[in-house]
C-alpha cells in the first residue's frame, strides 16, 4: 500500500519510493494518440449549422425533406469559406449548397450567412438569417451563431422566423442557449 | 504518426476526436466541443454567475510552479501564507489566525477535498494531487453555499486535472534545486474511442531552510538560527479512467514534515517533532449525457485521512517525552443530480448530497509514561438539497436564482439562497450582480479538541455565516485583452475565531462578526506571438468590533509575464507585493518578491531554472497562536532546476 511508504518515524523507504514509480515504467512500451479535445471556431460553427438545418422547415414548399438548400454566404466570411470545406451531406439528409456571393445577392437563397456583426439583410419570406455574435437577433438574424463559454452556442427568434414561413423543431428549441418566443 | 492536412474540414475533423469515431456527429456534441483559440480562453468566464479567475498548466509551467499554492497565489484576491508546517489559504482578506483553510472549498474534477475532522484542504504539498498534473485551477470568488454547502463560504477552488488524451504516453520529469531538494514524477496517458486513462505519481524530498526564529533562542537555539529542522518529503499517486460515460479517480498521497518552529510549546531545536499526512481516496463519476430533456450525474466518493502529530517536549531536569496527535476519519460522500431542459430558457438543476464522515478520531496523548488527554471518535451525517434555474430573460439577460438547505447532525437547518444577474452589453463584455448567503458549521476539531495544554473544547460552538452582495464587471478587448473588476461587501455573522482564554489557553468561540469591502481588478494580455501578462490588484477593508482583522492585507499586488525569447528560450517572471499585516503577536511589514524562469524546449525536452525570490526578500507570515513567535519567516532565494521529457 501507498501508505507504507511513510513509516510512523517519518522515514520514506527507499526501495518502496520506486514501487510508486515502477508500474509506471513498465507501461513504457505502450503508445497511443489523441489530438486535443477542441476544434476550429469557424468550422465548429458550419458544422452546428448544418446540423440545424437538418430540424428546420419552410413553409410553402420552398424546401423540403428531399431538397437542396442554398446557403449564401460572404467570401471574406471565415465562416463562409468553412461552410465550402463542410464534408458531404449524409444520406438521405438534405443536401446543403453554398454560395458565395455579396450581400445583398439573395436569390434563390434559403439562407444568408451574416458575417460577424454585419447588421442583417431585409428579410424577405422564406429567407432564413444567420448572424454572427451577441445581440444580432435583435438586429434581425433568426438564428444567431455565437461562443458561449468556450463552446459554440444558438439563439433562435422564433416570432422573426415564423414572420419569415420558417419554423424549428422542438429539439432545436431546447438546445438553443436562448429562444425568443414573442414580442 | 503524421496526418497531411488537407482542407480546413480533415483538420477539424481529425482534431476532433470525438466526433470523428462517428461519421456524423450529432447536434448535441457538437455544441459540446471547446472552440480551439488563445483569445477564446479568455472569454470563457463571461458568462459564469460569478467571479471566476483561472490560471491553467501552461502559465504553470512556464512560470515554475511546483504546487497548486503557486497557482494560486497568481489569483487576484488570494493569499496563501505559511507557517512552515501547514500553508494557509486567505482570500478576500479572510485568513483567520487558528484556520489554515476551512472557509475555502477545494474540489478534485467536482469531488470534494476537505477532510472530515479539520473541514479544511491545504493547496502545498499537502494537496492529494501534484501540480503538473493540474490542467486548469478555476477560482470562484463568493459564497457558493447554494451548490456546495458547507465550506464554500468565501469562494470554491476546483482543480481540474488533465485527461490521458492531453498528456498522451509516457512523460517524465525530475527537479533538483537548492535545500537539498529533490522531485521525480511521471504521467502515463491513453486515449482510444470511449476510454481515457491518465496515471501519475511524484516523490519530493526536500532538507529545508535553516530559520532564524530570535524568541527561540536559547540553549539549543544559539543566536535565533534553527538548522536542518525544516524537512519535508511526500509522494502522491493518482490513477483515472474513464470509460464512456463514467469515471474512476483513485488517489493517494502522504507527507511529512519537520516542525522547525516549534508549535504546541515543544522543544525548539531539536529534531522529533514532526507532522505526518495521509490522504486517500477514491471516487466514482457517471455522467451519462442528455438523454431527451434530462441529464442525471451521480458522484460518489471514499475519503481516508490521516493526521500524526508528534511533538518532543523536555522539563528542567532535561528529561525529553512525546506527545502526539491524531486526527483520521473516513468520509463518504454520494451527490446526484438531474438537470431539466425541458422548459425554453430554463435550465433546472435538482440535486442531493448525503455526506458521512465516520470514526472521526481524535486522539492526544503522552507516550511515555502513557497519558491520554482526549480520545473520541466521532460520526457526522449531513445532506443537502439544492434547487437551481439559469433563466435566460433576453438574448443578454441571465437570471441564475439557486437555493440549497443543509442539515448538519447537531445544528439546526441552514438555508443558502443565491441569486446572480448577468449583463452581456456586448459580445466581450459582461456585468454580474451577485448575492448570496452560506454557512459553514463548526469542524470536529474546532467543537471537541482539547489537549490540557493549549486548548480547551467548545461543544456548543454554533455555525458561522456570511451574505454578500458583489458587483463584478469584465470586459475583452481585441480578444486578447481582458480587462476585469468586481467589488465586494461581505457580512459575517458568529465568526468562528480561535480566542485566547487565559494565559495559557484559548477556545474556538463565535465571534460577534466581521465586515469585508473590497475591489479586485484584473487585467490579462495575450498576444497570439504567445506573450502574455497578467496584472492584478487587491483592496479590502476589514473590521470587526471596530478594528481591522487580523492577517488581513488591505492591498495586494499581483504580476507575471511569460515573454518567449529567441528560440528556444521563454522566460517568465513573477512579482508579488502585500501589504502590512497584523497578528496575535505582532505586526509583519509589507514585502515584495519577485520570482524567475527560464525555459528551454530542446527536441520535445523541456529545461527550466527557477529562482525563487529573486532578490532575497525578507518577508513572513504572522505567527498562529500556535506559535511562541511573532512571524514565521518566508521562503528565502531557492533555485530549482527541472527536466521534463516524453518519451
Amino acid at each position: 500500500m501507498l501508505l507504507s511508504t511513510i513509516d510512523r518515524q517519518g522515514r520514506l523507504h527507499r526501495g518502496q519510493r520506486w514501487l510508486l514509480l515502477g508500474p509506471l515504467g513498465a507501461l513504457l512500451w505502450l503508445g497511443s494518440w489523441a489530438g486535443p479535445i477542441a476544434g476550429n471556431e469557424a468550422m465548429l460553427k458550419a458544422l452546428v449549422l448544418s446540423r440545424v438545418l437538418l430540424f428546420t422547415q419552410w413553409s410553402g414548399g420552398r424546401a423540403t425533406g428531399e431538397d437542396v438548400i442554398l446557403l449564401c454566404a460572404s467570401p471574406e466570411d471565415e465562416l463562409g469559406r468553412a461552410l465550402l470545406d463542410l464534408p458531404p451531406s449524409p444520406a438521405g439528409a438534405r443536401r446543403l449548397d453554398v454560395r458565395t456571393d455579396l450581400l445583398g445577392q439573395d436569390d434563390g437563397c434559403h439562407v444568408r450567412v451574416m458575417p460577424p456583426n454585419a447588421t442583417p439583410v431585409p428579410g424577405r419570406p422564406g429567407l432564413l438569417i444567420v448572424g454572427q455574435g451577441l445581440g444580432m437577433l435583435e438586429r434581425g438574424a433568426m438564428l444567431n451563431l455565437q461562443v458561449h463559454q468556450g463552446r459554440v452556442s444558438f439563439d433562435i427568434d422564433q416570432v422573426a422566423a415564423r414572420r419569415a414561413g420558417i419554423a424549428f423543431g422542438s429539439q432545436l428549441l431546447r438546445l438553443a442557449r436562448f429562444v425568443r418566443k414573442e414580442d | 504518426m503524421k496526418i497531411e492536412w488537407h482542407s480546413a474540414a480533415l483538420w477539424a475533423w481529425a482534431c476532433l476526436p470525438a466526433l470523428a469515431a462517428s461519421a456524423e456527429p450529432t447536434l448535441e456534441a457538437l455544441l459540446q466541443t471547446e472552440v480551439q483559440g488563445v483569445s477564446r480562453q479568455l472569454e470563457r468566464t463571461l458568462d459564469a454567475p460569478a467571479t471566476v479567475h483561472l490560471i491553467g498548466a501552461a502559465t504553470a509551467s512556464a512560470l515554475g510552479h511546483e504546487t497548486l499554492a503557486d497557482m494560486l497565489n497568481r489569483l487576484p484576491g488570494m493569499f496563501v501564507g505559511s507557517q512552515r508546517s501547514y500553508a494557509t489559504v486567505g482570500l478576500r482578506g479572510f485568513s483567520r489566525p487558528g484556520d489554515y483553510n476551512a472557509r475555502v472549498l477545494m474540489t478534485i474534477d467536482g469531488m470534494r477535498v476537505n477532510d472530515g475532522v479539520y473541514d479544511q484542504a491545504l493547496p502545498a504539498l499537502e494537496f492529494p494531487i501534484a501540480s503538473p498534473w493540474i490542467k486548469r485551477v478555476e477560482l470562484v470568488g463568493g459564497p457558493a453555499g447554494s451548490v456546495y454547502g458547507g465550506n464554500a463560504l468565501l469562494g470554491v477552488v476546483n482543480v481540474v486535472t488533465f485527461d490521458g488524451a492531453d498528456l498522451p504516453g509516457l512523460r517524465w520529469r525530475a527537479a533538483a534545486g537548492g535545500q537539498a531538494s529533490r522531485e521525480v514524477g511521471t504521467t502515463w496517458g491513453f486515449a482510444q474511442d470511449d476510454t481515457d486513462v491518465f496515471v501519475a505519481a511524484q516523490i519530493h524530498d526536500r532538507a529545508g531552510e535553516s530559520l532564524w526564529l530570535p524568541e527561540l533562542t536559547g540553549d539549543r537555539v544559539p543566536g535565533g538560527w534553527v538548522h536542518g529542522l525544516d524537512g519535508e518529503r511526500s509522494h502522491a499517486a493518482m490513477v483515472k479512467w474513464r470509460q464512456a460515460a463514467w469515471r474512476v479517480t483513485l488517489g493517494s498521497q502522504g507527507r511529512l514534515k519537520d516542525a522547525a518552529t516549534a508549535p504546541y510549546g515543544s522543544l525548539a531545536g531539536t529534531p522529533g517533532t514532526r507532522f505526518l499526512d495521509r490522504y486517500h481516496f477514491a471516487e466514482v463519476f457517471h455522467e451519462p449525457g442528455w438523454r431527451n430533456d434530462l441529464r442525471p450525474t451521480l458522484r460518489a466518493s471514499l475519503v481516508r485521512s490521516r493526521f500524526d502529530g508528534r511533538y518532543l517536549y523536555g522539563n528542567d531536569a532535561g528529561a525529553t517525552f512525546v506527545n502526539t496527535d491524531v486526527a483520521a476519519s473516513n468520509v463518504a460522500t454520494v451527490d446526484a443530480r438531474l438537470q431539466w431542459r425541458g422548459w425554453v430558457n430554463h435550465a433546472w438543476t435538482v440535486g442531493l448530497e448525503w455526506r458521512r464522515v465516520g470514526n472521526a478520531r481524535q486522539i492526544n496523548e503522552d507516550l511515555d509514561p502513557h497519558l491520554v488527554y482526549l480520545d473520541r471518535r466521532d460520526e457526522v451525517r449531513q445532506w443537502g438539497a439544492y434547487l437551481q434555474d439559469q433563466w435566460r430573460l433576453g438574448e443578454r439577460h441571465t437570471l441564475n436564482l439557486g437555493l440549497r438547505v443543509d442539515r448538519v447532525r447537531g445544528f439546526s437547518t441552514q438555508a443558502s439562497p443565491r441569486l446572480a444577474l448577468v449583463y452581456r452589453p456586448s459580445d466581450g463584455e459582461s456585468v454580474k450582480l451577485m448575492a448570496g448567503r452560506a454557512f459553514r458549521a463548526p469542524n470536529l476539531s474546532e467543537r471537541f479538541y482539547e489537549d490540557g495544554y493549549t486548548q480547551w473544547a467548545n461543544p456548543d460552538l454554533q455555525p458561522e455565516r456570511v451574505a454578500t452582495v458583489e458587483a463584478g464587471w469584465e470586459r475583452s478587448v481585441d480578444r486578447n485583452l481582458r480587462i476585469g473588476a468586481s467589488v465586494y461587501h461581505y457580512r459575517m455573522t458568529d465568526l468562528i475565531d480561535y480566542i485566547s482564554v487565559d494565559d495559557d489557553f484559548s477556545q474556538y468561540r463565535n465571534a460577534s462578526g466581521a465586515n469585508a469591502t473590497g475591489l479586485d481588478v484584473d487585467v490579462e494580455r495575450r498576444r497570439q506571438d504567445g506573450l502574455r501578462w497578467r496584472a492584478s490588484a487587491s483592496w479590502v477593508r476589514t473590521r470587526s468590533a471596530g478594528q481591522a482583522l487580523s492577517n488581513s492585507p488591505s492591498w495586494l499586488l499581483k504580476g507575471h509575464l511569460i515573454w518567449p525569447l529567441a528560440d528556444p528560450w521563454t522566460l517568465g517572471l513573477q512579482a508579488q507585493a502585500m501589504a502590512r499585516r497584523s497578528g496575535p503577536a505582532g505586526d509583519v511589514p509589507a514585502w515584495a518578491t519577485l520570482d524567475l524562469a527560464l525555459s528551454a524546449l530542446w527536441g520535445g525536452q523541456t529545461f527550466t531554472v527557477r529562482l525563487i525570490n529573486l532578490t532575497d526578500a525578507k518577508h513572513a507570515d504572522p505567527a498562529w497562536p500556535v506559535h511562541d513567535l511573532e512571524r514565521v519567516p518566508g521562503e528565502r532565494r531557492r533555485w530549482v532546476f527541472t527536466w521534463r521529457g516524453r518519451f
